[in-house]
């Protein structure tokens, strides 16, 4: 972590307004998605984002792609700040920070060809001519492991797992130095997603990509990432390299998620029980820690106090967890 | 995975959209007859000056309200007759023809233009843009259409392009509707977003990305609006306000020969017969182009 980040956020906030039905309804309330989230990525590395569904994960990802408009905070991108960029530099900036979605079947426009699809990057950014963009297609397919020879199908022609590569190349289309996957491999069987996952560990690998892996599946996570952040309703409560957060989890949330895992074989579960209860409503979250209505440590302290992301005592580096009681147990 | 895109380059190749969008389209028989009666009457309209017996506004002193062929003192002259002042209506209603596709097509292109137009703003632009237009559309749509149409062409002034302008305008919501409903369900997708991570504008959003999705609905609705919009002409032709005598327009002709309908069947019967077929026949084609572009009706 000596090298500068090449993405940083700062105390970042996305809150959506909700708004009554109809003409002339007010503001009624407002979903706190993500809160005071600070991060980075290191170059070349992949950073996984965990979390229940509705934790604010895929909100935090579109913030960081600049898909959403933060509300507060500021987002570095290799020391710029592109928090409030606009028009061409906006434009020139999407060159770098690029998206691999979750559904496959949603994510190309059905009536486009891959090759199409592929090459709509280049040609929004007038990259090439004519012939040009037809040789870089075939590259990124080649690259993602499809056939050129199939540039002229459309995508319902297509597995979910081949969509998912069409939707990588056209990702990787204008050389960008950070990927954010949103799900990537969520939408297909489990035969496939291994293929998915090691390819895009392939390319990292060939043309240096930092991911920013979003994900609720810690096999994925513990296969693909190199340091981990969990989130629990918008706010990030423990971070750590990825072994340092497997095998020393400290916030009960994130121990209650690896116990969570199930294991094939019928063995016997880990020691103490699953989460009861739900995730709270994010229009009203719990004072203090937003955690301690499911918290097995629960205290007074944590009904009051909102603890701060710190340092876990006696583990390693850049391991923190934000907990009143923080410690593997 | 080398093994699974060998699979599908192996497989025969799958029909291009447009073979598949015919065989599906072609197992409605109505609607296929329908393409067939509406291929017939834009090919007349297209060759009335060469098809048509006589010209359209020839009078013929000796034949007012001479009978069609097959019936007594009818001539082969005049196969399906004449009117009051002797013009024969076969050769009327050919080159009527041309008058009402071509009322079709303007109504149905300002129409579907302005209303592509607006519909993609009031989708794409929410908040006060979308409400201003939404109302307004709504508003349009609490008059009803002939009504509408009778206001605008009063306040224009009576003539056929005046009639196309209005009825054009009674479109307008359904289409601004279809269009903006369509646009706000399509942004939501996930290929818009991955267009605007790719860098995309909004026009390339609202025209390359958007809109060719949002198509099969609007051609539908155009088909189908396309003859009401062939009615309605005909009906402000027929209260005087469309295309003025002597114009061979249908509603125009059925309006002229009004005071003859005891005496002379044949001056109402024949331009009514021809709306008739003309607009049940764009009507079976509009249910046909419905079930074979919109994949939820597809078995």
């Amino acid at each position: 972590m000596n090298a500068p980040p090449l993405l940083e956020a700062r105390n970042l906030q996305k809150h959506f307004a909700v708004k009554g039905a109809g003409l002339f309804a007010g503001r009624i309330g407002t979903v706190r998605a993500v809160e005071d989230v600070s991060l980075a990525l290191a170059a070349g590395k992949t950073f996984a984002l965990v979390g229940e569904s509705g934790c604010g994960k895929t909100t935090l990802a579109r913030t960081l792609a600049l898909l959403h408009r933060p509300s507060a905070g500021a987002i570095h991108f290799r020391g710029k700040e592109i928090t409030h960029l606009k028009g061409r530099q906006l434009k020139l900036l999407r060159r770098d920070i690029q998206v691999i979605f979750q559904d496959p079947y949603g994510s190309l426009d059905p009536r486009m060809t891959v090759a199409a699809i592929v090459s709509e990057p280049l040609r929004i950014h007038r990259v090439g001519d004519r012939r040009g963009r037809a040789e870089r297609v075939r590259e990124l397919m080649d690259a993602v492991g499809l056939s050129p020879a199939l540039a002229d199908r459309y995508p319902h022609e297509f597995s979910g797992g081949q969509r998912q590569r069409i939707g990588i190349a056209r990702a990787l289309a204008l050389n960008p130095k950070l990927v954010i996957a949103d799900e990537p491999v969520s939408a297909l069987d489990v035969s496939v997603q291994s293929q998915v996952l090691n390819l895009l560990q392939d390319l990292q690998e060939a043309f240096g990509l930092t991911y920013l892996l979003v994900s609720h599946d810690l096999a994925v996570v513990a296969h693909m990432a190199h340091r981990v952040a969990v989130m629990y309703l918008g706010r990030i409560v423990e971070t750590a390299p990825r072994d340092d957060l497997f095998a020393r989890p400290s916030h009960p949330y994130t121990q209650a998620l690896l116990r969570a895992v199930p294991r094939p074989g019928g063995g016997k579960r880990r020691p103490g029980g699953g989460l009861g209860g739900e995730v709270p409503n994010p229009l009203s979250p719990p004072a203090g820690c937003p955690f301690h209505p499911r918290c097995p440590r629960a205290e007074d302290i944590c009904r009051e106090q909102l603890p701060a992301l710190e340092a876990v005592p006696g583990s390693g580096d850049g391991h923190r967890a934000a907990c009143h009681f923080k410690g593997w147990e | 995975m080398t093994v699974d895109s060998a699979t599908l380059s192996a497989a025969a190749a799958p029909p291009h959209p447009l073979r598949e969008f015919w065989s599906d389209f072609s197992e409605n028989k109505g609607a296929v007859a329908g393409l067939v009666v509406i291929v017939v009457v834009a090919f007349v309209a297209v060759f009335a000056d060469v098809l048509a017996p006589h010209p359209p506004h020839e009078q013929y002193r000796d034949f007012f309200l001479a009978p069609p062929v097959w019936q007594e003192g009818g001539t082969t002259e005049f196969l399906l007759g004449t009117d009051a002042v002797g013009r024969d209506i076969l050769a009327r209603i050919m080159h009527g023809a041309r008058y009402s596709l071509i009322i079709g097509l303007i109504v149905i292109t300002l129409s579907l233009t302005v209303g592509i137009g607006l519909g993609l703003i009031a989708g794409f632009f929410r908040g006060v843009v979308e409400i201003l237009i939404m109302r307004a559309m709504d508003i349009l749509l609490a008059l009803p259409a002939l009504l509408l149409a009778i206001v605008i062409v009063a306040i224009l002034g009576p003539g056929l392009f005046n009639a196309m302008l209005a009825i054009s305008v009674v479109y307008l919501p359904h289409l601004v509707r279809l269009t903006r409903a369509a646009a706000i369900n399509e942004r939501a997708k996930d290929y818009v977003t991955a267009s605007k991570v790719s860098g995309a504008g909004l026009l390339r959003l609202m025209f390359i990305t958007v809109l060719p999705n949002c198509m099969a609905p609007l051609i539908v609705q155009a088909t189908l609006s396309f003859s009401s919009a062939i009615l309605d002409a005909a009906a402000l032709g027929f209260l005087g306000m469309g295309a003025q005598p002597p114009t061979p327009e249908w509603g125009t002709m059925l309006a002229d020969a009004r005071e003859f309908v005891q005496r002379a069947w044949w001056v109402v019967t024949f331009p009514g017969l021809a709306i008739l077929v003309t607009v049940l026949a764009l009507n079976l084609l509009g249910d046909g182009l419905r079930d074979a572009l919109d994949p939820r009706l597809k078995r």
